[in-house]
């Protein structure tokens, strides 16, 4: 693979990077669609992440499935998982949801760490990529099908932003009693967000797995949650932008301040509180301060224009 | 038939019968007032029959069917637009969203509901004519969540006649709004009854519920204590009672 | 055997208790998840070790810690939840989460990550029941367990700080009006959750003989989880669950040998919590 391209030598560096940061994007857009447009808060998504890439290493290792019927198949595992999450969060309101999803999260990180069947604390390696018409395809090929995720998801959140199904979600999101009252089937949506939502991020999850071709429990744990919860909400939850620009943002940072890794987690942190303190909207949420400056602009502004 | 019939409608929160043994009817074309002191189970009695809560006894009929029971959603798109006493628009979203969001009801079905758009021609002008029924038109794009008290009044009554209902059930839409506000709103309610539309409404505001409803139910600690036109209610002892304490009534 | 477990399940659980009481009181008049109790936990054990380590004197390292901790909470309710309490319910959650992440590493940068020990000199000896042999560590926790607990009841119950909460937690707006000092309350029960978890901290770290930066990690969200399931805002529920939620994972891991995880038991309780009554034991109005 790749000799059909001129043979441009980019370093393997960035193109880890870029698939890394792709790969951050679909979580950040998957988790969007749930907790950004339904307003639902789900803090363990890092778990359907983990079912996604133990289902499609599971499937190629052991049952030697064909990898997208694999890849397939993992979303549809994180989907359907991820649908009893949706048909739960019916019986459970904001704060108890939250920590739900947070059990969810470690219940299943501690199903694959303790059950035999999933390796257990070895993981599960030899991880196959991906395959195009017969051959099997290198780190650059992966990352074509990681611009192509990414691109998907976005074209996917677009679809449901623009569409009745997007409006019935921020109806929901607003004020789910009076949504109810104007006939939208909140429940019926919610779980259908839910779905939606877990099921990219298992899809991701079979990238990841390709990527790495090892796996382990500890790569799906709950502060990776956080993370992606982070990205969404830093750049803006609820909007299309917010979570790309908060994926790359987040995921580039350390590399681009290398001090900075040795105080990540301080800056994760502090970054989350002061977010939340003065722009809760995100940084390029609606009516935020940067998305204000871009709007006085002579360009054509998205949404009321609200000049204050 | 009438329009909305319940019949011995019950509803009780651990010990409290909220609504007691409630039977009343509404005909097709009716303004119906239901009118008592604070706490007297009206707002109660509008989420029972809206299906927010599911009766412990009776029955909610509309058009003759059964309808208690059934979730809010079933319960709207049957034909049955409400309003809420604090007023609960779509604060986050554009005015033109709140109606459409209502609007698009019709694509419920879920993954279908991802194709066709709030942007669509068709629904922009639908929800144009919604707002303009209703005076809002020239706001349109202003966040809801901005509007004066009495403007998202007229938003939710928009919102809830985009489910083209048989019957809107107004839960005390002119609490907290200006006297030419309250007038504007009566004459909305004219003109919407002159179309063949049924209300049920909850008032506070002795004024409008006179000069508006055809008929009245007095509710009181959950039971209704009287039924009837207007002006027999307003000499009823039993009413002036409940208002007003014992000693009055029969001083 | 079985009673040794038992008296184990008892001192975890009382602990927990100390922990979980904080983020209810938090709950109660705040309706938001202090994540960052957790933070507060952890802190409280460092600072309690330090100050037995210069002092000697294991009842100062709890003052001390008590002290520092419940300013530490009001400090946080000030400049953190108190501007944001009128945005949607995810802003206050996610802002404690990043408050713990900040403090959990600058604690690591603090101390540095490894585990340090506290080997406290404990003003009780080896307590022999017979069919239990309780060692004086665990008969410490008990007893400064129970007292705080009792005293808790007592504040809660039996003063006017008390009934303010209650009044508080149950209708904040009323109670405005009724003339309670609502933001007075609220400091007073950061002050006084975080003043337990801080010396939660400082018995946990003298239980397991370690004090390390992440030692909050696992309390964060298991807490969380004692906390639904006794009753979000219940103080009885809670402190009936704490006991609850140490005595099974006591009973289960030691005793049976069980498959999943020890701290996974609290969360899948939860789920099936959440499933059949999700107000939890003692809860009123659930989801």
């Amino acid at each position: 693979m790749g000799r059909a391209v001129p043979d441009v030598v980019i370093p393997a560096y960035y193109i880890t990077m870029a698939i890394i940061t792709g790969i951050y994007i679909v979580l950040a857009l998957s988790l969007n669609i749930i907790t950004g447009f339904a307003g639902q808060p789900n803090m363990g998504h890092a778990a359907f992440f983990g079912i996604g890439a133990y289902t499609l290493a599971i499937l190629t290792t052991r049952y030697e499935v064909a990898y997208w019927i694999a890849a397939v198949a993992a979303a549809v595992a994180a989907g359907a998982v991820g649908s009893l999450l949706g048909l739960i969060s019916l019986r459970v309101r904001e704060d108890f949801l939250a920590i739900t999803t947070i059990g969810i999260n470690f219940v299943v990180v501690s199903i694959f760490l303790y059950h035999p069947f999933f390796g257990q604390a070895f993981g599960i390696g030899n991880i196959p990529m991906p395959s195009l018409l017969g051959r099997t395809l290198d780190r650059g090929g992966l990352l074509v099908v990681v611009a192509l995720a990414v691109l998907l998801v976005i074209w996917i959140s677009r679809r449901v932003e623009g569409s009745w199904f997007g409006l019935a979600l921020e109806s929901l999101r607003e004020d789910e009693q009076a949504a109810e009252a104007v006939g939208i089937d909140t429940r019926r949506f919610k779980v259908l967000a839910f779905t939606l939502g877990t099921a990219l991020a298992g899809f991701a999850g079979a990238l990841y797995a390709s990527f790495m071709s090892f796996i382990s429990p500890g790569d799906f744990t709950f502060p990776l949650s956080i993370t992606i919860l982070c990205m969404a909400v830093v750049g803006g939850l609820g909007t299309i932008r917010g979570p790309v620009v908060g994926a790359i943002i987040l995921s580039l940072a350390p590399e681009v301040f290398r001090f900075v890794l040795e105080y990540r987690l301080l800056v994760y942190g502090g970054l989350l509180v002061v977010m939340m303190r003065l722009q809760p909207a995100g940084l390029l949420g609606r009516g935020s301060f940067l998305m204000r400056q871009v709007e006085r602009w002579p360009l054509r502004g998205r949404g009321p224009a609200a000049i204050p | 038939m009438p329009l909305l019939e319940t019949r011995g409608l019950c509803k009780a929160f651990g010990g409290l019968r909220a609504v007691n043994n409630v039977s009343l009817s509404v005909d097709e074309g009716e303004i119906l007032g239901i009118i008592g002191p604070n706490g007297a189970g009206k707002t109660t009695l509008f989420n029972t029959i809206c299906g927010v809560y599911r009766p412990d006894a009776g029955e909610v009929l509309f058009a003759g069917k059964p309808i208690h029971g059934l979730r809010p959603n079933r319960v709207a798109r049957l034909g049955i637009g409400r309003t809420f006493q604090a007023s609960r628009p779509f604060r986050g979203l554009t005015v033109e969203d709140n109606v459409r969001a209502a609007y698009g009801v019709r694509y419920h079905g879920g993954w279908r509901s991802l194709w066709g758009s709030p942007r669509a021609p068709d629904a922009r002008q639908r929800a144009q004519e919604l707002l303009e029924e209703v005076g809002l038109a020239h706001v349109a794009g202003m966040e809801a969540g901005q509007l004066s008290l009495g403007l998202q009044r007229r938003l939710e009554i928009a919102r809830a006649l985009a489910l083209e209902p048989r019957l809107l059930m107004l839960d005390e839409p002119a609490a907290g709004i200006s006297h030419e506000e309250g007038r504007q709103l009566m004459e909305l309610v004219r003109r919407l009854r002159q179309r063949g539309m049924t209300v049920v409404l909850i008032e506070h505001n002795m004024q409008m519920v006179m000069n508006l409803c055809d008929r009245l139910v007095v509710l009181n600690y959950g039971e209704v204590i009287a039924q009837g036109k207007p002006a027999e209610i307003g000499r009823h002892p039993a009413v002036i009672e409940a208002y007003l304490g014992k000693e009055v009534a029969h001083a | 055997m079985l009673a040794q477990q038992l008296v184990s399940g008892i001192v975890i659980g009382g602990v927990y208790a100390l922990i979980a009481l904080g983020l209810t009181l938090v709950y109660g008049v705040l309706r938001i998840l202090h994540v960052a109790h957790a933070a507060v936990y952890a802190t409280g054990a460092f600072v309690g070790l330090t100050t037995y380590q210069r002092t000697g004197s294991l009842w100062l390292a709890l003052l001390v810690a008590a002290a520092f901790c419940g300013v530490f909470g009001m400090l946080i309710h000030r400049f953190v939840y108190g501007p944001i309490l009128n945005q949607p319910r995810i802003v206050p959650l996610i802002a404690s989460i990043g408050l713990f992440i900040f403090f959990q590493d600058f604690l690591r940068l603090v101390f540095g990550p490894y585990a340090q020990s506290f080997p406290a000199r404990v003003p009780f000896g080896l307590l022999d029941l017979g069919a239990a042999v309780i060692p004086g560590r665990q008969v410490f926790i008990l007893v400064v367990t129970l007292v705080l607990l009792a005293v808790t009841w007592f504040v809660v119950n039996r003063t006017r700080l008390g009934l303010a909460w209650q009044a508080v937690a149950q209708d904040a707006e009323t109670a405005l009006a009724m003339g309670v000092p609502v933001p007075r309350v609220v400091a007073v029960n950061f002050l006084f959750g975080s003043a337990l978890a801080a010396i939660a901290g400082i018995l946990v770290g003298i239980h397991y003989n370690s004090v390390y930066p992440a030692m909050g990690e696992v309390p964060a969200y298991k807490m969380l989880a004692v906390v639904v399931l006794g009753g979000l805002g219940s103080v009885p529920g809670t402190v009936v669950a704490a006991f609850l939620l140490g005595l099974v994972e006591t009973l289960l891991v030691g005793y049976i040998g069980f498959v999943l995880p020890r701290d996974a038991i609290a969360f899948v309780a939860l789920i099936a919590m959440l499933l059949v009554r999700p107000e939890g034991l003692f809860g009123k109005g659930g989801a």
